[in-house]
């Protein structure tokens, strides 16, 4: 997937995308603890980063591709795609930047994402994840990519070089859990239902096979 | 027959990859899911029209690629080409908007009420249809039943009651300046009904042509006075805004009754528009439908609209289940009838009627009786002897509904004094005005242009889709003034930006409501008159919001309109200030992508998304080992032609009849480009040159830049130069009208949507630096 994604099509032909591989109790630990604690800073995408989060936990591998120009040197095509007029000003008028040079060491913001990026550049972006998610349909494996994972993960250093990030969490399960997440997944999820009913049978003293013996008898006892 | 011929095998075979590409971008995975995937297929000829751009541009100093596309066309061996591309602002098209006839910005006046700014939430409501009053009182809200937190199993929001709310909180406002320059051309108008008006409007305020109404009544306002009773919409808003249609030239004559649309032109109308109506009562499917005391639905309202005395006794039945049935049975009461039956012979569930005006009949004390049909009605002492039957729901019929039959043996019988028949409505057209007419008397036009088949004449509203609501009458007209000043020679553009850029508030009344609030609020009761009251006159009967439950009921919106993830990754803090500036650009504007390659701003996450689609369109052409290459600057030239109307981001997905490698690098086109010229000269190219673009305005490098002059492709590769910005952008801008003009040409010969060059040629123009 890592390979296809790093040989999607390109935009203008520069090597514009990094990738990274997580995988890991403790790596996809991390990066959802991260995400719970962004989930906290605004209510619009709490429930979101909540849920999304237990799926980065659950996934049996992270994959996360970013792109290293969205932020620094946007596309100068006089596209016009963002806010300002069609020459990239409002890219550079946002930032701090001599000649035409931005200075990325400046990295506070205040918002989830440190904008305004080149939306082209994002838009390349979607390509190399496509390309992924290709190989992954070929290879009958499930995927899906979440933003959430990425930001986590790009807090936390991952893909470091890159101001927008996607994580495609990849299972292998029988189910895959975020193509259809129930409501409140983080407080409901496969795992706590499981954990859930060990519980109780624990607590409860019963035992897990109740009722009725299920075969009907020795057939020739009834004879 | 050959399998391939090298021709017509490679084009039927393209068409058929670009489809499977469709397939598979439609199919790929989504990332937010709020991003509507549109593609178009271009082929054969059509790609003679992207040339036309291209060399217009191009000699300019534009960048359009694919002259590979040229030579390989040139040779017989045209591309088929895949558009892939979607709207990618800030901006989601709510459900609200959507369902709207008349595609009124739903999102945004709510936003601007709960911002305490009325005034500018009816210019937006104006914007779309010059009766906003009228709409307020009497539209039937398709958006409320599309409202999203209606459809999460919430309450919807109260649309209706909101604009309501804003109309009569807003204070004066001009907004009856009629176009710049007029033309010459004179339109009639036969007819002065909500399709009638709003045509007229147009026609005379934006495209500035000569309009003149005729009316067969003696008052102007057509279903919207005669057929809505005061208590619905009071007569002073009526003539309120149809005094502001008056007031912009356009010349009502009344009582007026055309019998010949070949005497219009000969008295020197360029263009005649049909929107006569349904004022003709389809008479009942019963015996004694001529007895006195019988009346017809429509002239018993038309009688009491005029203001005409009208003795119904105490005890009335109305036949029918229609707005004009509920109508008729609430003026009944009203003129003294003290017990008044509905008998409509299908259930509630089936009902045409708004459930709102149902509701306040039954409130005023009106009896339905549902699944009941009248088989005869007999005069019989002083009243009317009515044979009633109770039905059950029968086979359908064509239009779905189930056709009712008699239950035997549920006769019963009724004795009133007065019977109104409100079984339906259809178009009186004159036979004299020669048009084809279609189902149920309804004028037949060609759905497109509402052109019909006599040249110069265009119908609309409910002589052409049967009796219909106001404000599906008002989408109407504006399709006809649009489609009739294209016919003038005009650009067919009716739309106005009236509202001011609006301003993000710090802290909106709307918030500071919600803090107060005790709690989450519910949908606000709308308060009425009592019943006594409301049934002693014509007065209106419900008092509409107070601005309290108004500030109160706008939180409750889901701002269906906005992405709503707050990311800042656009440059704005939060979603709502990107769709704030988004639609403060497109006003600007006019929605034209002037002097841009696309539109922004943009959403990532939308632009993120589409590439994952464009993506996957793209490996599908690589699994059929199918030559392609995505390309963006060429489709930007397809967006300016008409192509993927609505869209922002576009992009272009070249498959090719041959597999060689070269095929759609840029610049391979060229003759002395080709691989095998190149290989001789020992120019192969090793890496992709460096292209490189220093300058432009808003920089921090004073006056003089650095900027490429040619294009990257053309030897020498890098040629740095010294330019002044404000030069450099200057023939930008001219380039960029050039191209907008080779694009319009086309949309001319599709007959599609013109561009507003006059407009883009203003706009452009005050950007240069002199």
């Amino acid at each position: 997937m890592m390979n296809a994604a790093l040989t999607a099509p390109s935009i203008g032909g520069s090597p514009m995308t990094e990738g990274e591989i997580v995988y890991g109790e403790e790596e996809q630990e991390q990066i959802a603890r991260k995400m719970e604690e962004l989930a906290y800073e605004n209510e619009v995408w709490q429930h979101i980063f909540l849920y999304e989060a237990v799926m980065a936990r659950q996934a049996d591998t992270i994959l996360l591709l970013g792109n290293t120009r969205a932020y620094s040197t946007p596309w100068n095509g006089e596209c016009g795609l963002c806010a300002g007029r069609p020459d990239c000003s409002f890219v550079y008028e946002n930032r701090e930047q001599k000649a035409g040079i931005i200075d990325t060491t400046d990295r506070r913001s205040d918002t989830l994402v440190k904008g305004p990026l080149c939306t082209v550049y994002a838009h390349q972006l979607g390509y190399n994840v496509g390309s992924a998610l290709m190989v992954a349909v070929h290879l009958y494996v499930d995927a899906r990519p979440f933003i959430s994972i990425g930001l986590g993960a790009q807090k936390l250093g991952y893909c470091r070089n890159s101001a927008v990030v996607i994580g495609i969490a990849i299972n292998a399960r029988a189910k895959c859990e975020p193509s259809d997440p129930g409501t409140d997944y983080h407080l409901v999820n496969l795992d706590s239902a499981i954990d859930a009913i060990r519980g109780n049978v624990n607590q409860l003293g019963i035992r897990p096979a109740t009722g009725k013996e299920y075969r009907p008898g020795d057939p020739a006892k009834k004879k | 027959m050959p399998l391939y011929n090298g021709k017509a095998f490679a084009q039927e075979g393209l068409l058929q990859v670009a489809q499977h590409c469709a397939q598979a971008a439609l199919h790929a995975p989504q990332l937010i899911g709020k991003t509507d995937i549109k593609m178009q297929i271009v082929a054969g000829d059509e790609l003679k029209h992207y040339f036309r751009v291209q060399d217009a541009g191009n000699k300019l100093g534009a960048r359009f690629g694919g002259e590979s596309y040229k030579v390989a066309y040139n040779m017989g061996q045209p591309p088929v080409l895949l558009l892939i591309g979607a709207d990618v602002t800030p901006i989601v098209e709510a459900p609200c908007k959507a369902a709207c006839p008349a595609s009124i910005d739903v999102p945004r006046y709510i936003r601007l009420i709960g911002d305490g700014q009325y005034d500018q939430a009816v210019a937006v409501i104006r914007e779309k249809v010059p009766f906003p009053s009228i709409c307020a009182y009497v539209c039937h809200a398709p958006c409320e039943a599309r409202c999203r937190r209606g459809t999460l199993r919430d309450t919807p929001i109260a649309i209706e009651a909101l604009k309501r709310f804003a109309v009569d909180h807003a204070g004066k406002m001009d907004f009856g300046k009629p176009a710049g320059e007029a033309t010459s051309k004179r339109v009639a108008v036969i007819g002065s009904g909500p399709a009638g008006l709003t045509a007229a409007y147009y026609l005379r305020k934006v495209c500035g042509h000569g309009v003149t109404i005729f009316e067969a009544l003696s008052k102007p306002g057509g279903m919207m006075r005669f057929g809505i009773p005061e208590y619905r919409l009071p007569r002073e808003i009526l003539d309120k805004e149809i005094g502001a249609v008056k007031a912009l030239g356009v010349e009502i004559k009344l009582n007026s009754k055309q019998e010949s649309l070949d005497e219009l032109f000969q008295q020197g109308y360029d263009a005649v528009f049909v929107s006569v109506g349904a004022h003709h009562d389809t008479p009942l499917d019963a015996t004694g439908q001529d007895l006195p005391g019988v009346m017809e639905c429509l002239s018993f309202l038309r009688h009491v609209n005029l203001g005409k005395k009208s003795d119904v006794g105490t005890k009335v039945a109305v036949i029918g289940g229609g707005n004009a049935a509920l109508d008729a049975a609430r003026t009944a009461l009203r003129l003294g009838a003290k017990e008044v039956t509905i008998l409509y012979r299908r259930s509630r569930a089936d009902m045409p009627a708004y459930s709102d005006n149902v509701e306040q009949a039954l409130r005023e004390g009106v009896k339905i009786e549902f699944q009941t049909a009248v088989s005869t009605i007999k005069s019989e002492n002083h009243g009317l002897h009515m044979e009633c039957v109770r039905t059950k729901p029968g086979p359908a019929d064509v239009d779905g509904l189930s056709l009712p039959e008699p239950v035997e043996g549920s006769e019963f019988a009724m004795t009133v004094e007065t019977v109104i028949v409100a079984t339906g409505q259809s178009p009186d057209v004159p036979t004299e005005f020669g048009l084809p007419l279609g189902k149920e008397g309804k004028i037949r036009v060609d759905p497109d242009t509402l052109a019909t088949e006599k040249e110069g004449v265009f119908a609309g509203g409910d002589a052409v889709t049967g009796p219909a609501s106001v404000i599906e009458a008002i989408a109407a007209g504006r399709k006809a003034a649009s489609c009739i000043d294209q016919y003038l020679g005009g650009l067919g553009i009716i739309d106005e930006v009236l509202a001011p850029p609006e301003q993000v508030p710090q802290l909106s009344p709307a918030q500071e409501a919600l803090e107060q609030a005790a709690g989450d609020p519910d949908r606000p009761q709308i308060k009425c008159l009592p019943v006594e009251e409301a049934l002693a006159g014509f007065d209106k009967v419900d008092h509409g919001l107070s601005e309290h439950e108004a500030l109160l009921e706008t939180t409750r919106c889901l701002k269906c309109d906005q992405v709503g993830f707050d990311c800042g990754a656009c440059g704005f803090k939060t979603c709502r200030e990107a769709v704030i500036n988004c639609q403060n650009r497109l006003n600007e504007t006019g929605g034209e992508p002037w002097g841009w390659l696309m539109k922004g701003p943009s959403c990532v996450w939308r632009a993120l998304e589409l590439g994952i689609s464009m993506d996957w369109a793209a490996a599908a052409a690589h699994r059929l080992n199918v030559e392609s290459r995505v390309g963006m600057i060429p489709a930007t030239a397809f967006m300016r032609m008409g192509y993927m109307e609505g869209c922002t981001l576009v992009t272009v997905l070249p498959l090719g009849p041959c597999k060689e490698r070269w095929y759609f690098f840029p610049g391979t086109g060229i003759e002395a480009f080709r691989p095998a010229e190149m290989e001789r000269k020992g120019q192969i190219l090793q890496y992709p040159p460096l292209w490189v673009r220093f300058t432009g305005p808003g920089r921090d490098i004073g006056r003089r830049g650095v900027n490429v002059k040619d294009r990257w492709w053309e030897p020498p590769y890098t040629r740095l130069e010294i330019v002044e910005d404000d030069a450099w952008g200057d023939s930008v801008l001219d380039r960029d009208y050039a191209i907008f003009a080779a694009a319009d040409e086309v949309r001319k010969k599709k007959k599609w949507r013109r561009l507003n060059l006059p407009k883009i040629k203003e706009i452009l123009d005050r950007k240069k630096s002199h």
